[in-house]
């Protein structure tokens, strides 16, 4: 999902932390470091790491690539290898044919059957392409913000993960408990808010 | 923060996003001219768009109602509140200067979803792209700033000593007078 699409969709965040003083270099060798390892000839499941930003193919950043004035950007490749599930029920009854012919038409029991399943399963995914998909990343660090343009909590807490292992910085997802927080300090009393009620119906609803 | 501390603090405090699409809904509605005044911004137009989600309750006790139409004509959203619901998300306007945006925000996680700006135009060629990145960019941070500027308002009036006795007296006033009852 893209930063130059047309129609935008994004979960905000708050990054903050101790950064070295040559930050610019630091988040150059920080994204390389945690770059995007492609699974096309490995029998890996699944893979995501950083890329260029909205380029699928870049998978080595140049020195300054990820920056754009006062922001950084990138992507999050995430690879996997799926398999349809009609391609599966297919293979599976062909898989637990020949066993049974093996068997002498014994039916197969449970154990052999979730045996079956998981043998089955890995060799198909062992033949599938892995499906690129890319969320492009914006960071203004001057403004401690961060916006990753998904809308998915899949691939939100997967860049979650990455951005801390990456960075080992504080990322504070933008909830409504943490933008009041954030908007009016600390000291602000939310704790002892409860839910207002608007309607009489809603006293009951509540 | 960790993750579960965030899923403790989206769980116990959902009915803050909730209220706060709820405040922006009566706002646009009661607002002189529709005109909302952001403290270090100036007037805004808010409208709400064309679609809102009510729901009530939580987890599996939780119900939900999507409710499409124009932003006048909002019976059964405005049914929807008076049965106790509050929105989960809802599609809004905002315009400032010559600029407009629409967009859905959602109240758990005050995410933005779809969010399109008026006149502005995807750069056909490669040379353009940096401009283009520069200029999305210059849109989204001030379509942000507007929603933390509404939710810092929001906030400062939920927190504010008058709460019960000024702005959710007028709020009761507001869904009541919608429904069309007194």
């Amino acid at each position: 999902m893209g930063v130059l699409s047309k129609s935008v969709s994004f979960f905000r965040y708050m990054v903050r932390g101790e950064t070295p003083p040559d930050f610019l270099g630091w988040v150059d060798e920080r994204l390389q470091k945690h770059v995007f390892l492609t699974i096309d000839d490995t029998p890996e499941e699944s893979s995501y790491g950083w890329v260029d930003l909205g380029n699928v193919l870049e998978t080595e950043f140049m020195p300054g690539g990820a920056h754009k004035g006062e922001y950084l950007a990138f992507s999050l490749r995430m690879d996997s290898r799926k398999v349809p599930g009609a391609l599966f029920r297919k293979h599976y009854l062909m898989a637990e044919a020949a066993l049974r012919r093996q068997q002498k038409g014994r039916y197969l029991g449970r154990q052999q059957k979730a045996e079956l399943k998981k043998s089955v399963t890995a060799e198909l995914l062992r033949r599938q392409m892995p499906q690129p998909a890319l969320f492009d990343v914006v960071w203004h660090p001057g403004r401690e913000r961060l916006w990753l343009f998904a809308t998915s909590p899949k691939v939100r807490e997967t860049f979650e993960t990455l951005f801390r292992e990456t960075f080992a910085l504080d990322l504070y997802l933008i909830i409504p408990y943490t933008l009041a927080q954030h908007r009016l300090g600390p000291g602000v009393e939310l704790d002892t808010l409860t839910p207002a009620v608007a309607t009489p119906a809603g006293r009951l609803a509540t | 923060m960790s993750p579960l501390d965030l899923v403790d603090l989206l769980w116990q405090y959902r009915f803050l996003g909730r209220e706060f699409l709820l405040w922006l809904w009566y706002l646009s509605e009661t607002a002189p001219e529709g005109l909302v005044d952001i403290p270090g911004v100036g007037p805004v137009a808010l409208m709400v768009g064309d679609k809102i989600v009510l729901e009530a309750g939580e987890g599996e006790y939780r119900s939900s109602v999507a409710v499409v139409g124009s932003h006048s004509d909002y019976r059964e959203a405005r049914s929807g509140l008076w049965e106790g619901k509050l929105p989960a998300e809802m599609h809004l306007k905002l315009a400032r200067d010559r600029l407009e945006w629409q967009f859905t925000l959602k109240a758990a996680t005050l995410e933005v979803k779809g969010l399109k700006s008026s006149g502005y135009q995807p750069a056909a060629g490669e040379e353009d792209e940096e401009a283009a990145f520069f200029d999305q960019m210059g849109q989204i941070e001030e379509v942000c700033d507007l929603v933390d500027g509404l939710y810092a308002r929001f906030i400062q009036i939920r927190t504010g000593p008058d709460w019960n006795e000024g702005e959710l007296a007028r709020l009761r006033q507001w869904v009541q007078e919608g429904v069309g009852r007194e």
